[in-house]
């Protein structure tokens, strides 16, 4: 029984690189139609799908398990990864509305001689929010997790007695 | 304790901070490399360049091992004053940047034949650039076009995309497709717009770059495009088969301070196309690019390369500092030798040698100036029929101001042609030694408004057209005094260091068999 909440836990937590991969392909069907003038290559954020997603299951199952409480259900650990996902998606949003904008008031941009540069200000918010919110994102959904468990009852159950040998 | 190194392994792996410590200054890349590993010697090389420019910090050099690497790289690190990133090929000129497909892939390929000589089939992909057995074939803009080409006498392989994804290949030798290397273009992405070029092998996006001994194979639009950067170097890189081998049309910020040195680009066999008699100057057209700079910038030198085979040798028009396109040979090209298109401010044009090109420069328009061409050879040789071609000077438009023509020599067929709506202000010429067929106004609607003194003009008979190969006895030949010498004192020959990459020896591939005769002729003599 252990064995297998431990194994199911490991899946859980692997879950966060297809959810990541799923995430930078997801940005990079958004942010493809406004990359008017630097078009991105098929496959450009897979990379970082990679690394974010290997941050995401090694962060989040250590989050999961880490310390004597309870450890989190596997459905706990699947939905802080989607969680994740939809924050980064959502933050990233945000930055490009706020860099569009930035861009409509000649704030930004305007040395740009580009044919589209509210496009160019969604492609930069969108690449550098990747490099720069992925970690704290991380981080934070983690740390969610792990206040999560601090404050609920219960400690991790005793490992099960050995069984008992011969003589 | 595990759970801790492991979430500090995950961030370092995120983050991917440089690790300059891991090395010597050196991060190597090999084909057989893997990119976990640190880079730090051959035997550790990451596989991918642009895992190599990802690492390297400022001071630093991304060794290149020989090899193909088909890849698309993102250059984002800078290096900084007096401490550049280099990207270098270990070996010069046996590290491919190829913009071709898996070879694989065309070896696959079921073809269906669609009569004499033509063949077709399925492709994932459109295919822009085709090459057969390492030449290029020509792209057929429309079914007619293809069919007329295929069947013409001398034709050489063409292809054409129809809707659907079907590639059409024509091969005249009878030959079938599967008897043939066959190398397409990588997949690329969607245009979004038209005009300009958006796809490239190289971007270079950060400052302080220093570019050498490469090779750019069949690069898909631009070999390198220059987007957000300044301070670049790009030395002794071959590019082959680039639309435009070092692009900068739009970007983030001005550009400045660009070295393009002793580079050789060309896209053979496109010249042969049209001086064999198989297409005309139109339908060769579509390819007028295929030039090794397309840029505006401020402090760019363009020095010491060949452009050969190509449409546009130099499209070159600065919008501040100082500027230069000195010593190079530009030869058999199917537009322009130099296109000014823009501003042109503060641009010296000198001591290039200019062969065959459509015609030499087209200045349509300068906007601003001053341009100053001096001290150029340029030789066109005989071309039948003579349309617009084998002139100096190409008025095709707008404005064009400030411009000083002194101390050339040009053989062609007239000074040059010109359509009406060329105004001249401030344009000058003097000191010129101008050998035509045709009269000097031929054509020139603008003469009577150019500054025009101390300008020798020679006309002799067409039978008579001294051939470029035969050096500047040739031309002594025209004059009537084969013992005398030539009348341009330090012009001729050209006192400029050999042209094209150090490692390159011209002759050794197809595209560079001509400059043979050219190089040894006497036109050019090292300082």
């Amino acid at each position: 029984m252990i064995r297998s909440a431990r194994f199911a836990r490991l899946l859980a937590g692997a879950a966060g690189i297809p959810v990541a991969l799923v995430t930078s392909l997801v940005v990079f069907r958004l942010v493809r139609r406004f990359s008017v003038d630097m078009p991105i290559e098929p496959g450009e954020f897979s990379g970082w799908g990679v690394r974010w997603g290997l941050l995401l299951a090694i962060l989040l199952t250590s989050a999961a398990t880490w310390g004597e409480r309870r450890p989190a259900s596997p459905r706990q650990l699947l939905f802080s990864q989607g969680l994740a996902a939809l924050l980064l998606l959502a933050l990233l949003v945000l930055a490009a509305c706020l860099t569009t904008t930035a861009v409509h008031l000649g704030l930004l941009g305007q040395g740009w001689t580009l044919s589209s540069r509210s496009g160019m200000a969604v492609r930069l918010a969108a690449e550098i929010g990747l490099q720069w919110l992925g970690l704290p994102v991380a981080v934070g959904v983690g740390l969610r997790l792990l206040a999560l468990r601090l404050r609920s009852p219960g400690r991790r159950p005793p490992p099960p007695p050995a069984a008992a040998g011969p003589g | 304790m595990l759970a801790a190194a492991a979430c500090l392994a995950a961030v370092l792996v995120y983050l991917q901070p440089p690790t300059p410590w891991l090395r010597r200054g050196v991060v190597h890349v090999a084909p057989d490399g893997l990119d976990a590993w640190p880079g730090s010697t051959r035997a550790l090389a990451v596989r991918t360049i642009q895992r190599g420019v990802d690492m390297a910090t400022a001071g630093e050099t991304v060794l290149i091992w020989p090899g193909v690497y088909r890849e698309t790289i993102r250059l984002r690190r800078a290096g900084s004053p007096g401490r550049p990133l280099i990207l270098k090929a270990a070996v010069p000129g046996t590290a491919l940047i190829s913009g071709t497909a898996e070879p694989a892939l065309t070896r696959s390929w079921r073809w269906i034949s669609q009569g004499r000589r033509i063949f077709a089939t399925r492709v994932p992909w459109r295919v822009d650039a085709l090459r057969v057995d390492g030449g290029m074939a020509f792209r057929a803009g429309s079914p007619s076009l293809f069919d007329d080409v295929c069947q013409r006498p001398g034709a050489w392989p063409t292809f054409q995309m129809t809707s659907g994804e079907t590639l059409r290949l024509c091969l005249p030798d009878g030959s079938s497709p599967s008897q043939h290397r066959l190398e397409i273009n990588r997949e690329v992405p969607a245009r979004l717009r038209s005009g300009g070029h958006q796809v490239a092998s190289l971007w270079v996006e950060a400052p302080y770059v220093e570019i050498r001994d490469l090779v750019f194979d069949l690069p898909v639009t631009a070999a390198i495009q220059l987007w957000n950067t300044s301070h670049v170097r790009i030395v002794g890189n071959l590019f082959s088969g680039a639309d435009v081998a070092i692009n900068q049309s739009s970007g983030l910020g001005p550009l400045t301070d660009v070295v393009v040195a002793h580079n050789l680009s060309h896209c053979y066999p496109l010249y042969e196309w049209r001086r064999r008699g198989w297409l005309t100057w139109q339908q060769v057209y579509p390819y007028s690019n295929c030039s090794l700079t397309w840029m505006g910038g401020r402090d760019i030198q363009v020095r010491g390369n060949i452009i050969t085979q190509a449409g546009d040798g130099i499209k070159l028009s600065p919008v501040g500092g100082l500027n230069t396109i000195e010593a190079n040979l530009i030869a058999y090209t199917t537009d322009d030798g130099i296109e000014f298109d823009g501003p042109a401010i503060d641009l010296a044009v000198r001591n290039n040698l200019f062969v065959d090109p459509w015609d030499s420069l087209g200045l349509s328009p300068v906007r601003q100036g001053p341009l100053r061409i001096s001290s150029n050879v340029f030789l066109h040789s005989r071309q039948e029929p003579a349309h617009g071609n084998g002139v100096l000077l190409k008025l095709m438009g707008g404005p064009i101001h400030r411009v000083t023509v002194d101390h050339n020599l040009f053989v062609g067929h007239q000074l040059g042609w010109s359509v009406a709506d060329s105004p001249l202000s401030d344009f000058h010429m003097h000191n010129n030694l101008l050998f035509t067929v045709q009269r000097i106004e031929e054509g020139l609607h603008e003469l009577p408004r150019m500054g025009w003194r101390h300008n020798r003009v020679v006309r002799f008979p067409p039978m008579a057209w001294p051939r470029p190969e035969q050096g500047p006895a040739g031309l002594a030949r025209v004059l009537g005094r084969p013992s005398t010498p030539m009348r341009l004192p330090g012009l001729v020959p050209l006192a400029i260091e050999r042209p094209g990459p150090s490692w390159y020896r011209p002759g050794q591939e197809p595209a560079t068999r001509a400059l043979l005769p050219l190089l040894g002729a006497g036109w050019i003599a090292p300082p």
